[in-house]
């Protein structure tokens, strides 16, 4: 209470001052936690790169991801083309593939991020509710994600775009569903312990109402939980949006996914042109690789009680 | 033991059921039904159907019927082993299925099988010789293994299969009864590709399994009396330790079947996964509902089996 009052009373000259020790503070968060986990580091480094890629993707890219070049079919990396060199080769209809890697760098991080915000959060907002509403309505709820539990990920996913057809939307619709029971799963249990705690007690003993302990006590203290949930769950969209496309029924056969650009086509040159079928796949893991060990470490910082565990 | 039991099989039937309530009213979604897609199939009759033609077959596949009497007439079917005719292969969908079915279990407990071999003692030494070198690599390897997509694994193996060793997956499939020999040769490197994401999670969960035993009191007693390292790390250690892996792996089992699906369609290996996948392609949702809903079960009675298989091994699950 006390430190809202002195914000609320802050003048403009010491809310620039207060900006900058924060400033200060989050800087100094990042080396600190980039000495002590040198692996969650190099995962951060890979996240923000791959954002800055997705971000920048048209300066980037050298080519248009679309632009068919006749006379340049399956060129091998580093071959000079008519405008830039093909950094990573061509494809079997001539387009380039380092474009098309950086405008795909887009799509993984649209249905990535996508997936997450809203997966996490529905799976954050249904477990926080099913488990303080409690009693039978918990009991029948918790039933209905157990059944979705026993869908496996990918299928149920699969399932979903046969039924929707392939688009961008649709595929973080399979896979929000996919990874909807699990979320909800691990919200609950950390809403439970949280429950128990004495300090939510203290807020009932002073006559908080439910609704104020729910989103002043218990919901701020998932936040860590959240954050490394999500970052687990990105790898998990990405290499699942790419399973789908590589089956042919995620993304749309224009959009330069990751995994379409590894479907039939490529696996039938595989031998003479690996690049087509290498530098996806090999996107697809340093991204996925980057986010795990970006999440363990945030698990090791926010979560002590997990610190040397696996 | 049995209230144990017990309550874990009640807990088993509702869920059962609610899954077959999900995997229902997802194809009940689908825009158009089963008659349509029967008349406005690829290959004939595009734009020559009849709205006539459609209600007749309607009627006679029971489609204009109210929806809940239709998914009890689904249920009633299913629990006399009838899952409808496929409508792109013409054939029950239960008889396809029993032929599929081994083949993928066959794949899939080879891949376990490899990954167990491989994971296990990786995992130990893990723990054993913590923060050394060798702990070190596994658990890159460990890290490696769970961020590559299985589809690149697979891509990779046949690159590496037919550039290497000039070899290519065989076109035609021998079953193990057939022919045991070539279709251990046909499985292996399917198996392989599989077990590599497994090999790394089983690496991983069983190290922390471990480091969490050796730290144990009884350990240390186990020591001070004189036993040997090995006795302590074998007999001690890993006899408790591996009862966590072996949960955490049978959960994993849904994951490994959608890696299935990858393995079989990029190395054409005949089981469910594939079936699925062609399923997929030609808009066959009797079948692919009959896969969803096979999977659904599978991963449901694997679930109950570890459960019931948790209670005898550990008498404290019973009584919590």
């Amino acid at each position: 209470m006390i430190d809202q009052d002195t914000l609320g009373a802050s003048t403009p000259s010491n809310r620039g001052a207060l900006l900058l020790t924060q400033t200060v503070r989050s800087t100094r968060w990042v080396v600190t936690f980039s000495r002590r986990k040198p692996l969650g580091a190099i995962g951060g480094i890979i996240t923000v790169i791959l954002f800055v890629v997705a971000i920048l993707s048209p300066v980037i890219a050298p080519y248009d991801e679309r632009d068919t070049h006749g006379d340049y079919v399956h060129a091998p990396p580093g071959s000079p083309g008519p405008e830039a060199r093909f950094l990573l080769g061509t494809d079997a209809l001539g387009r380039d593939v380092f474009s098309r890697l950086v405008v795909g760098a887009r799509i993984s991080l649209y249905v990535g991020v996508g997936s997450v915000l809203v997966g996490i959060t529905a799976g954050f907002v249904l477990g926080i509710a099913s488990t303080y509403a409690g009693g039978k309505i918990d009991m029948t709820f918790q039933r209905f994600v157990d059944a979705l539990m026993a869908l496996p990920g990918l299928i149920i996913a699969l399932a979903i775009m046969a039924v929707l057809g392939p688009s961008l939307n649709n595929v973080i619709i399979a896979i929000v569903i996919g990874m909807l029971a699990p979320v909800i799963r691990t919200i609950r249990s950390q809403v439970l312990s949280l429950k128990e705690l004495d300090y939510i007690l203290a807020a009932r003993a002073i006559g908080a109402s439910s609704k104020r302990i729910v989103f002043w006590h218990i919901a701020p203290n998932c936040f860590a939980t959240y954050l490394i949930m999500a970052t687990y769950y990105l790898g998990f969209a990405i290499i699942i949006e790419a399973s789908l496309s590589f089956l042919g029924v995620g993304s749309p056969p224009d959009v330069p996914s990751w995994g379409g650009m590894l479907t039939r086509a490529s696996q039938e040159h595989l031998k003479t042109a690996p690049w087509v079928g290498i530098f996806p796949g090999l996107a697809i893991f340093v991204v996925v690789l980057g986010f795990n060990l970006l999440g363990d470490a945030l698990r090791d910082v926010f979560d002590p009680k997990l610190r040397g565990r696996e | 033991m049995w209230q144990y039991a017990s309550r874990r099989l009640l807990l088993f039937i509702p869920t059962l059921f609610l899954a077959t309530i999900m995997v229902f009213a997802l194809f009940w979604i689908v825009p158009g039904d089963a008659a349509m897609m029967l008349l406005t199939g690829d290959e004939d009759g595009t734009g020559k159907v009849t709205t006539a033609d459609i209600d007749k077959l309607r009627e006679k596949m029971g489609l204009n019927r109210p929806i809940h009497i239709q998914y009890g007439a689904w249920v009633w079917d299913l629990m006399k082993g009838d899952m409808g005719t496929s409508l792109w292969y013409k054939n029950p969908i239960i008889d396809d299925l029993k032929e599929r079915f081994p083949v993928t279990i066959e794949l899939a407990l080879l891949a376990i099988l490899m990954a167990f071999v491989a994971a296990v003692p990786l995992g130990i030494i893990s723990a054993v010789k913590q923060d050394s070198k060798i702990d070190y690599a596994s658990r890159v390897f460990a890290l490696i293994g769970i961020a590559m997509p299985s589809f690149w694994i697979g891509l990779l193996t046949i690159y590496a299969l037919a550039y290497g060793l000039n070899w290519l997956p065989p076109l035609e499939y021998a079953t193990i009864t057939e022919n045991p020999l070539l279709n251990l040769e046909q499985l292996f490197f399917p198996a392989l590709a599989l077990a590599f994401h497994d090999m790394a999670f089983t690496a991983r969960v069983t190290r922390s399994a471990m480091l969490e035993v050796l730290r144990e009191d009884y350990m240390r007693t186990a020591r001070s009396k004189g036993l040997r390292e090995r006795t302590v790390i074998l007999r001690h250690a890993l006899k408790n330790a591996l009862l966590p892996v072996i949960t955490i792996s049978g959960y994993q089992f849904g994951r490994l079947l959608g890696g299935v699906i990858i393995i079989e369609s990029i190395f054409v290996i005949p089981g469910i996964g594939l079936y699925l996948v062609d399923a997929i392609i030609h808009r066959d949702f009797i079948v692919l509902q009959g896969v969803v809903l096979l999977a659904a079960a599978v991963v449901l009675v694997l679930n109950l089996v570890i459960d019931m298989l948790y209670g005898i091994l550990d008498p404290r699950i019973r009584y919590s």
